[in-house]
């Protein structure tokens, strides 16, 4: 450019970065080139190792980490307590949110919820199974959710960054079912592996946790902080026996999850194989498989696809086919019982709750025993008190 | 497709390699042909179709240059090359500054239909100054190497196709002709892994956890808030940072991904942020775009040939013209500009005979000029970042404290938990200033490969594992490099 840029550095340089003499023969080097690139992979593998096992709650930032971690909690003691409860019931967020297990404990109905934020019907599902088989044997299982999961793929892979949800003995007896139904190959492929060789060899584990890793080593404070804030979640949400609520606000106006998806949307395959499972459950051992949906607010009602509730609606319809009893349709409640745009808030739980029950009696639910009569100890530990917007 | 992306380094780069070098062992020119289908993928995998355009233009350069290279009479190579250029330019006006110019004639005049909706094909500015300069030498006699399918993977060499480095033909074609080049050798291609896993770390962990501290405060400044003293200087001071290394990264990456396919690219960046004058950091910041501006641009322009007054004018010109030639905006222009200027007084300063020495004495010379360079170049950075003359202004305005100084917001600043974090703006300041670059680290194992000190081996290449190891959690904001737009 000017003359004292005249001697720019800008070239080839002969005499590096692999210009050399003996870089360009390539007859030096070679050994030194191996032990390193060796050493390099070991170092790569070494990290994978160290950031595998990583205390998770260090990792994952709560409350969702926290609220699996009591789900986990949750399920080994229904197995270790050979959990047999009238009721049990399987679903989402919005059934953490709206059908509250203290309330229905109230009513004399033993009961044991295993809702989690994006647990879709197949996830519900290999909670079912797993529950099954260690033991548990409940009269009555609800599978309560939102129509999101209704139309969502359930792909763990989506929703469980923050956490796995496939655990124990039958995991990888479930992951194998993922792989014969689920629709997307790679996905495929990858439930296939896992079922093979488990999440941590197939590396699925590490690259669902790149995210929060690179949160704390962004910000290596944040671990400390996530571990306080999860354990006092697992705590809370074990002890509400899965009731929580996501927004406390008095109302939305805002729409929920489904505004994602377009007029086209359909049932994906692997929710109608997983409903015809957990029915298939159901008549192999003696419990009846009841679907309740969660509402949607006026405004959500008003203003996503109509297409979307009526493809909701239209499978609705097809359970009844499969031996599961629809306890209700597509349904509303005002926008002020909307603590967010997904979630009811007190007010729209005290509704949900009570048209569970009603429609429960209505389908001749023994109701009479007390959950404190079945001696299961998850149950009682859930009515130490319901905590509202933990 | 980017550099930065599991698709590339987990996929695209492994085929690529093991195609190359399978190539290799079939046929000597075959590789050649392997390296081109495999950069036409790349870029192809952005837009197709402007792959077209990519196309069209490498085969009509290649053949004007044909025509240059010929024994025709001078005085029809002279208006062969005036077409060629003006083509080639006509080109590159219409696809990045149509809309720049139509903007302004629309605003000015009211001329006009105002922007046009223009798509930009990424790259253009790289493989036109390529071209070009292909052109020019071909018109001197400089040119030697004709073979098409090396030339096109001169232009097209995925490495450096769609952000440099600015390659120059007479670097490139031997390499293409030199069998050396398709051995497999353990040496280069360790020093490519090396680098590129440099580059990621530069790219993933230092640059983009530098934008969001810019981006907040220079989008603020942009919509109308003028920012206090600590934020302002903490916004352009992110920005300094995360364009030098995003850029810098990007350019290790490139060079590391030529050697990886025995390639030598040249270098591109020399520690610029430790200049101790503004005329040194134009040695050390994009080292193949000065050699082109200065090569192509200010010595056709007349250089220092014609007496000062004429030197400064071309000196100023340049810089304007490499300000424009980053994008089709007054705030590049502005930025070339200032650079201009800062040429120019520094080169009045020393003709003048003084020095700092004189003003600080000889132990704070060096610091006092890295200050004075890193100011005039924070500064030229404002405008180069902000999208509007009025957000530079207020930047700048809160740089110099015309919105107060709150304590506060300093205080707030210590207490981030980024702070202690892998890319914390702290690290990635004393990374920038003081620890080695990329360069010497590479040429440090290029000696203790080459001499097969075992110890040093095995440590670096622990280190380097768990380095890239965190670079490649790191990966997944996506952001693209900055220069992919220029």
């Amino acid at each position: 450019m000017s003359s004292s840029t005249s001697s720019s550095k800008a070239s080839v340089d002969t005499e590096a970065l692999g210009g050399g003499a003996d870089a360009v023969s390539g007859k030096r080097g070679g050994k030194g080139s191996r032990l390193f690139l060796l050493s390099m992979a070991g170092g790569l593998v070494a990290s994978a190792a160290v950031a595998t096992a990583l205390p998770e709650s260090w990792v994952h930032t709560p409350p969702e980490f926290g609220m699996a971690e009591a789900f986990e909690d949750h399920v080994t003691a229904a197995c270790a307590a050979k959990a047999r409860p009238e009721l049990l019931i399987i679903g989402d967020s919005r059934a953490v949110a709206g059908v509250s297990a203290q309330e229905i404990a109230k009513a004399g109905i033993s009961v044991e919820k295993f809702a989690l934020g994006g647990s879709g019907i197949f996830t519900g599902w290999a909670v079912l199974d797993r529950l099954i088989d260690c033991g548990a044997r409940p009269e009555k299982v609800v599978m309560a959710y939102g129509g999101v999961h209704v139309l969502d793929t359930g792909a763990m892979m989506d929703r469980t960054t923050n956490y796995d949800l496939l655990k124990g003995p039958r995991a990888s007896h479930a992951f194998a079912m993922a792989s014969e139904w689920e629709e997307s190959t790679p996905r495929r492929l990858a439930y296939k592996a896992m079922s093979i060789a488990g999440s941590d060899i197939t590396l699925v584990d590490l690259v669902l946790l790149q995210p929060a890793l690179r949160h704390i080593l962004e910000q290596p404070p944040a671990a400390v902080a996530n571990s306080s804030g999860n354990e006092k979640e697992r705590a809370s949400f074990l002890a509400s026996a899965g009731d929580r609520f996501y927004g406390q606000a008095n109302g939305t106006s805002d729409l929920p999850d489904e505004k994602q998806y377009t007029a086209d949307r359909t049932v994906p395959r692997i929710n109608r194989e997983a409903s015809a499972a957990i029915a298939q459950l159901g008549r192999d051992n003696g419990f009846e498989v009841l679907f309740y949906l969660l509402p949607v607010s006026e405004t959500a009602k008003a203003k996503l696809l109509p297409e979307l509730f009526a493809t909701v609606q239209g499978f609705r319809g097809e359970l009844d086919g499969l031996g599961i009893r629809a306890m209700n349709d597509v349904w509303t409640l005002p926008d002020a019982d909307f603590g967010d745009p997904s979630h009811v808030n007190a007010a729209g739980r005290k509704k949900v709750t009570d048209d569970f029950l009603a429609r429960l009696a209505t389908g001749e639910l023994a109701v009479g025993r007390r959950a404190d009569e079945t001696g299961d100890a998850v149950s009682l530990a859930a009515q130490e008190g319901e905590k509202v917007g933990q | 497709m980017l550099f930065h992306t599991h698709l590339f380094i987990f996929s695209f780069l492994p085929v690529a390699l093991a195609a190359f070098f399978i190539a290799a062992k079939v046929n000597k020119r075959l590789p050649i042909f392997v390296l081109i289908a495999a950069s036409l993928i790349f870029y192809a995998y952005w837009m197709p179709e402007v792959t077209l355009l990519l196309l069209g233009s490498i085969v009509f350069n290649y053949l004007a240059g044909l025509f240059l290279q010929s024994d025709r009479p001078k005085s029809v190579r002279r208006l062969a090359i005036i077409a060629a250029i003006t083509i080639d330019l006509g080109l590159l006006a219409y696809f990045k500054y149509a809309n720049f110019f139509m903007g302004t004639l629309h605003s000015l005049t009211g001329l006009g239909p105002g922007p046009l909706d223009i798509i930009l094909p990424i790259g253009i500015s790289f493989y036109t100054f390529t071209q070009i300069a292909y052109l020019v030498d071909s018109y001197k006699g400089e040119v030697k190497e004709r073979s098409f399918s090396s030339y096109v993977l001169f232009v097209t060499f995925f490495p450096h196709l769609i952000a440099g480095p600015v390659l120059h033909h007479k670097e490139m074609m031997p390499q293409f002709a030199d069998p050396n080049t398709y051995r497999f050798n353990w040496l280069r291609i360790t020093l490519g892994v090396l680098l590129f896993a440099i580059g990621l770390w530069k790219k993933v962990v230092f640059a983009d956890t530098m934008a969001p501290w810019a981006n907040e405060t220079f989008n603020a400044a942009d919509a109308g808030v003028i920012p206090e003293f600590y934020t302002a200087w903490g916004g352009s001071l992110a920005y300094t940072l995360q364009i030098y290394f995003d850029f810098s990264g990007y350019s290790d990456m490139a060079v590391g991904l030529g050697l990886m396919f025995g390639i030598v690219l040249p270098i591109n960046f020399d520690s610029p942020y430790r200049s101790l004058s503004i005329v040194d950091f134009w040695r050390r910041w994009h080292m193949t775009l000065s050699r082109f501006l200065r090569d192509y641009l200010y010595i056709p322009l007349g250089g220092n040939r014609n007496g000062d007054l004429a030197r400064y004018r071309n000196l100023f010109l340049t810089m304007l013209l490499g300000g424009l030639w980053h994008g089709a905006s007054w705030l590049f222009v502005v930025w070339g500009a200032l650079h201009g200027l800062y040429l120019i007084i520094a080169h009045l300063w020393g003709q003048a005979g003084l020095s700092l020495q004189r003003f600080v004495g000889k132990t704070a010379a060096p610091f006092a000029g890295w200050a004075l360079t890193m100011l005039a170049v924070i500064i030229a950075w404002v405008f180069f970042r902000a999208t509007t003359i009025g957000g530079a202004g207020d930047m700048l305005g809160g740089m110099a404290g015309t919105n107060g100084a709150d304590p506060a917001v300093f205080m707030s600043f210590l207490a981030d938990p980024r702070l202690w974090g892998v890319g914390s703006p702290i690290i990635v300041m004393l990374a920038a200033v003081l620890l080695p670059n990329s360069m010497w680290i590479v040429k440090q194992a290029e000696r203790v490969l080459t001499d097969n000190r075992r110890m040093a081996i095995l440590g670096g290449g622990l280190v380097a594992g768990f380095a890239t190891f965190a670079g490649l959690i790191f990966i997944g904001a996506q952001n693209e490099f900055l220069y992919f737009q220029f």
